[in-house]
């Protein structure tokens, strides 16, 4: 049987349901004679059941849409003139808020001269031992007074704290003005990054991204997903101590959820790098046990033979 | 392949009078670059382009999201090429099915510098009447994409809008603006260079027939 007189059309409209009876029975006959078809059908099935929609689809599409009009409203940002009200308020804010930091810088410097003052007057005034007849000698009061940073205290000039607290509180102010809870579009747009910089094979970037993500927002399934992308990254660029950090990490969180097989291969390998052969043998054993269909068996088994 | 086309004359087209494609009210919307119009397009078509991208990476891939987004992005930045002779779907699950082989190939590439960073195709048990014809399928479909990849590219977008999508000739002629020969032609020319590879290929001709028999 040739090619040339397969019936391909007849496989994908079988897939859509399309198929007259007549044309079913033709196909049968010719798959049971052509093996090359035979395959072709049971790849068109194989096809139509995968990719089927599952539990956080609905959340995974979501972020996924959030993401991308971010990145186009970015990319419309960039290179248009702005109006004038928005440069207006812009400088307004810009001012403000040079204001408060020179207020704030005026306030601490002219405390921190207070403070120097003070201390020189602490060393050279009498002290109520001197009165009796003692004579102190400086540097020893001073080794004797326990190190301690210096915050505003109680007991500095009452004319100079107001002014500080006054810095402070408007640092404060300013300081709680930020944002304190994350939007999900900045945990997007942060994970996209941090995975786009991998895809391009921009590791130190991607590195830098995925650990922001992980310390600015610690509690979010995408740091979650990252500590297996990190670690893969840092495997990758021969940092295996640290790599296994990364997946210790994501199977102490989430064990048993999408990326467990990635994360066990992940840890096995940094094991296996690292020379720790015992435990890398229970991770490797481990992952084979628990995914034996995985892509990964094979390399299991082939590293546990190496390491026998 | 496709030349640029006007975006006015894109328009017209995509508010064709095709009532069986509901997206085209929001493809043209989004043309317009109403941002209401663009979300909407953009929801409604991730949903087949999702499928589109697990099949290709496997369901397990944890890059399935980036590519999804890549797929999207590419989606809004053709829109302005699409002609209007198929339905909006059909022209994501396109833009969709070559970002995510586009994705392999760059892997693949990588990977030849890399230690085993495999992309994860764990079977989806899903449908499937055990683990073993899961496990099975699974494999069937990682020896066909990884046969796609060695491919020309014409030949493997052909073969991948046949197997990947279940599109007939006349589906692909039309999303690929080629004659329908050229269709059958490259199908054929597909299925020989598959024929070849298995007969060459011991460990693929195990993954492939293996359950088939």
């Amino acid at each position: 049987m040739t090619a040339s007189q397969c019936p391909i059309d007849l496989m994908a409209r079988r897939r859509g349901g399309g198929l007259t009876s007549d044309e079913k029975a033709e196909l049968d006959l010719h798959v049971r004679d052509c093996e090359t078809c035979a395959l072709a059908v049971h790849l068109h099935e194989d096809f139509e059941h995968s990719g089927v929609a599952r539990m956080g689809d609905t959340r995974l599409i979501a972020r996924a849409v959030d993401a991308v009009m971010v990145s186009r409203r970015l990319g419309k940002g960039r290179g248009r003139m702005p109006s004038f009200t928005t440069v207006a308020v812009s400088a307004a804010v810009i001012l403000a808020l040079v204001s408060v930091a020179s207020a704030g810088m005026w306030a601490f410097r002219r405390y921190s001269k207070v403070e120097s003052k003070a201390a020189a007057m602490r060393k050279i005034a009498p002290s109520s031992a001197h009165i009796s007849g003692h004579i102190e000698h400086p540097t020893t009061r001073e080794a004797q007074e326990p190190q301690a940073p210096v915050p505003p205290p109680p007991t500095a000039n009452p004319a100079v704290a107001p002014a500080f607290e006054r810095a402070r509180g408007a640092h404060v102010a300013a300081t709680s003005a930020r944002p304190t809870v994350p939007t999900q579009a900045e945990i997007t747009t942060l994970f996209t990054a941090a995975n786009e910089s991998r895809r391009a094979g921009n590791y130190a970037r991607a590195r830098t991204l995925y650990r922001d993500l992980q310390r600015r927002f610690p509690a979010t399934r995408e740091t979650r997903l990252s500590f297996v992308s990190l670690g893969r990254v840092l495997l990758d660029q021969g940092a295996p101590g640290e790599a296994l950090g990364q997946f210790d990490r994501y199977l102490a969180g989430a064990p048993d959820d999408v990326l467990a097989a990635e994360a066990l291969y992940g840890r096995a390998r940094a094991l296996t790098a690292l020379e720790r052969s015992q435990e890398a043998k229970q991770s490797w054993n481990g992952l084979l046990s628990r995914f034996p269909d995985s892509v990964y068996a094979d390399v299991a088994r082939r590293q546990l033979e190496k390491l026998r | 392949m496709l030349s640029i086309v006007n975006p006015a004359t894109t328009e017209q087209q995509v508010s064709g009078e095709d009532a069986s494609d509901d997206l085209r009210e929001h493809a043209r919307l989004a043309l317009a670059g109403d941002e209401e119009g663009t979300r909407a397009l953009l929801s409604a078509a991730a949903v087949p382009m999702l499928v589109v991208v697990r099949r290709v990476l496997g369901a397990s891939n944890p890059d399935v999201e980036d590519v999804l987004q890549d797929a999207l992005l590419g989606l809004i930045q053709s829109l302005p090429r699409f002609r209007g002779e198929s339905r909006i779907v059909h022209f994501a699950n396109r833009v969709a099915l070559f970002t995510a082989m586009a994705a392999r190939r760059r892997w693949r590439t990588r990977a030849k510098f890399t230690e085993d960073s495999l992309p994860v195709d764990r079977a989806d048990e899903t449908g499937w009447q055990s683990p073993l014809a899961a496990a099975i399928s699974s494999r069937r479909r990682s020896a066909l994409l990884r046969l796609l990849d060695e491919l020309p590219v014409k030949l493997a977008e052909v073969l991948a809008m046949h197997f990947v999508l279940g599109y007939t000739v006349d589906e692909i002629a039309a999303e690929m603006q080629v004659p329908v020969n050229t269709v059958w032609s490259r199908l054929r020319l597909g299925k020989e260079a598959f024929r070849r590879k298995i007969e060459a290929d011991a460990c693929l001709a195990d993954d492939l027939v293996e359950g088939t028999a």
